[in-house]
């Protein structure tokens, strides 16, 4: 197993589920993690992280029902070849919840579209540019 | 299946306080409760209540079912109480309170209650009074997890204890907690940070009654605070803003938090002629601080023109 | 939504612990850790006063007469119900005594019966002792000297009568003190009771009102002083422990 480091704020914008299941998206998404790896067990997060147990549980589940990870029955949980399991539209439509976000900050700051793509795409470049360092 | 903890339309008054009045809270199994609130608000004498230790004027407490006043020692054996006032015998030492709590109790665990005092630095040879009061308070603690009880009623648990020993009790939970047996937890604290690690459930005690609840993953996703400023101070305040649990108006600037602020209320709110609008994320103690405390919202002002979420 | 075992580590082994604690939780384990803690509290107390005993009974004789014994017996229960009685209270470790498993009433009784021991066996047996004459008997064995002569004779309902007013004592002073560990003034209480609970059989057995009530044709025997000493013996703690369990018990 990889080593990862996760973070989580308690006081943070998200619920702590949340954060986690970010992370570990993040992880996929750069690398660190890679299809067949093995998650850290609940005990092990739960107390790396300082947090409820069940808040891990809940991460985990959330990401098995996504397709991200499977869980296996006395073994772990472990990634899944990314995404794989979920449709292109399905995949597009969970990549927009967060794009909403975006958008009203971009228009907020006064930042047009092709500006706020231009962005988005030298974030997804430098991505997975560290994925491969 | 029954709940874990079911208090019902509780009333206690103490000469003329009313400590509490038609307090309910029902907690299922397996879940962990943060119970927040000022102090005197009622969250202490609701657990004594629970314990069998008050007696409610009026109203019913129920721990797995039963009332812990008339139970038997099997059942209150499952409920383990730690809480902020309490001392232990002066003059018993830590070994002596292992084997004296170890006799009442089937479930007692003395080898992890050995592994807790190690863990903590609690000598188990010296009388109770000559420790220090945060060893004395992790003392408490440590044979209220040896317990190994069903239902944990903790009020204030980590009081008066530095950092550290915090950080170490946090630990010990999330190890009691993973340990698969689905502890039922009733946190009492101030710290709130603490319950956004842990809780599942939480609610806000005030004047003797719950006035809100909810599971805590959904205040963190669904409350939030907002600031919008006016472009005229005669303009009325919106009427727009969901459901608001604080709000405050001065001059040109309001400050709310708000339950259920999304995206299209947002945009409709940013579609008003001048008006600007920002949305920023909330702790759980500024939620408790903006239902509990005065209608102003007790945080540093958000500069207008930095971004919602900020990167770091 | 609960734990997928499947996810988590194995739980590390505690079952040594516990089959070693399969003997805790039972009466039987309840009672030996509520005498232990008393025993250790009051103890030397105890030990003093069967120290008293001894030496006043047996070795210098000083204890002789009904009244010596009645002082020494009643001292005895009262200070031996009054600590045991807010046993929890005394030491201001009260809520995190009573949280612990046993309930209100296994501590009331194990503890009544534990403190009523002592005091059953050394006014009991210090007053057929002396009912008896077996101190100077002791004496008579070893020497010649002032120690062997007799005690003086007494009717032995008036031994009796000693013995059970001890044994009302700690009853009266346990039951008050249980239940009002934190009013004032409990001995002022506990003087009242006694003397409204016991006003008749005392006077019955002291012996002046026994010769008026025989004029009056009424009988003394044992059944019916056995049958007054167990009423003023149940009666007040049974009635006392009944007003406990309805009284609000406010801590704070």
């Amino acid at each position: 197993m990889p080593p990862l480091t996760f973070i989580v704020d308690p006081k943070g914008n998200a619920p702590v589920y949340r954060q986690i299941m970010d992370q570990i998206r993040y992880a996929i998404a750069g690398g660190t993690l890679v299809p067949g790896d093995q998650l850290p067990s609940i005990r092990e997060l739960a107390r790396d992280l300082v947090v409820n147990p069940m808040t891990v549980v809940k991460a985990y589940t959330e990401l098995s029902h996504e397709g991200t990870v499977v869980l296996q029955h006395g073994r772990g949980a472990f990634v899944t070849a990314t995404g794989r399991t979920l449709s292109v539209s399905a995949r597009e439509q969970l990549l927009r919840k967060t794009l909403v976000q975006v958008a009203v900050e971009a228009v907020q700051l006064g930042i047009d579209a092709p500006t706020a793509a231009r962005l988005l795409s030298e974030e997804i470049r430098n991505l997975k540019g560290t994925s491969h360092g | 299946m029954v709940d874990a903890i079911e208090i019902t339309d509780m009333h206690r008054r103490f000469g003329r306080t009313e400590a509490l009045c038609g307090l309910n809270l029902h907690i299922p199994a397996g879940c962990v409760y943060g119970l927040m609130g000022r102090n005197g608000s009622g969250k202490s004498t609701a657990l004594r209540i629970l314990m069998g230790l008050v007696r409610p004027d009026r109203g019913r407490a129920l721990v797995l079912g039963h009332d812990l006043s008339n139970a038997t020692a099997g059942q209150r054996a499952q409920v383990s109480y730690v809480a902020q006032g309490q001392r232990l015998p002066g003059w018993m030492t830590a070994d002596q309170l292992d084997t004296y709590c170890a006799c009442f109790s089937a479930r007692w665990d003395q080898s992890y209650l050995r592994e807790l005092c190690r863990r903590w630095g609690i000598p188990r040879g010296l009388a109770v009074a000559t420790l220090s009061g945060g060893t004395q308070r992790k003392l408490a603690l440590a044979l209220g997890l040896a317990a190994r009880a069903q239902v944990l009623l903790l009020d204030e648990p980590a009081a008066g204890l530095d950092p550290v020993a915090r950080r170490e009790l946090l630990d010990a939970l999330v190890e009691v907690l993973s340990d698969g047996r689905s502890e039922t937890v009733l946190l009492c604290t101030h710290l709130v940070s603490d319950l956004e690690r842990l809780a599942e459930r939480v609610g806000v005690i005030d004047g003797g009654r719950l006035t809100l609840e909810g599971r805590l993953d959904d205040w963190q996703t669904r409350i939030s605070r907002v600031q919008i400023v006016y472009p005229d101070v005669a303009m009325p305040t919106t009427t727009l803003l969901p459901r608001v649990l604080r709000s405050q108006r001065e001059g040109l600037v309001q400050t709310a938090v708000v339950d259920g602020l999304d995206a299209t209320i947002l945009a409709a709110l940013r579609a008003q002629p001048g008006l600007r609008v920002v949305q920023s994320a909330v702790s759980l103690e500024d939620i408790v601080i903006a239902v509990l405390g005065p209608s102003a919202v007790p945080e540093a002002a958000i500069p207008l023109t930095t971004p919602a979420f900020v990167e770091t | 939504m609960t734990m997928p075992a499947s996810v988590s580590d194995p739980r590390p082994s505690s079952a040594a612990a516990r089959t070693a604690a399969s003997a805790n939780g039972t009466t039987r384990s309840i009672m030996r850790g509520l005498i232990w803690r008393e025993r250790q509290l009051h103890g030397s107390l105890v030990d003093a006063y069967v120290a008293i005993w001894v030496i006043g009974i047996w070795a210098l004789r000083l204890i002789d007469h009904p009244a010596v014994l009645a002082l020494f017996g009643f001292l005895l229960a009262a200070q031996l119900g009054s600590r045991l009685g807010s046993s929890e209270w005394k030491e201001g470790a009260e809520e995190f005594l009573f949280a612990l498993p046993p309930t209100r009433r296994q501590r009331f009784w194990i503890r009544g019966a534990a403190g009523l021991v002592p005091v059953v066996l050394l006014t009991g047996l210090g007053a057929a002792a002396l009912a008896w004459n077996r101190p100077a008997e002791l004496w008579s064995l070893f020497s010649d000297g002032p120690f062997c002569e007799p005690t003086p004779p007494q009717a032995v309902s008036t031994w009796l009568a000693v013995f059970a007013l001890s044994i009302a004592i700690y009853a009266i002073s346990y039951s008050v003190h249980a239940a009002l560990p934190r009013k004032g003034g409990q001995s002022a209480i506990v003087v009242v009771t006694m003397v409204l609970v016991l006003s008749l059989p005392v006077l019955v057995h002291i012996g002046t009102t026994g010769e008026l009530l025989a004029e009056m044709h009424l009988h003394v025997d044992i059944t019916r002083l056995l049958v007054a000493l167990i009423v003023t013996v149940l009666v007040p703690l049974i009635a006392v422990q009944r007003f406990a369990r309805r009284a609000p018990a406010a801590l704070s």
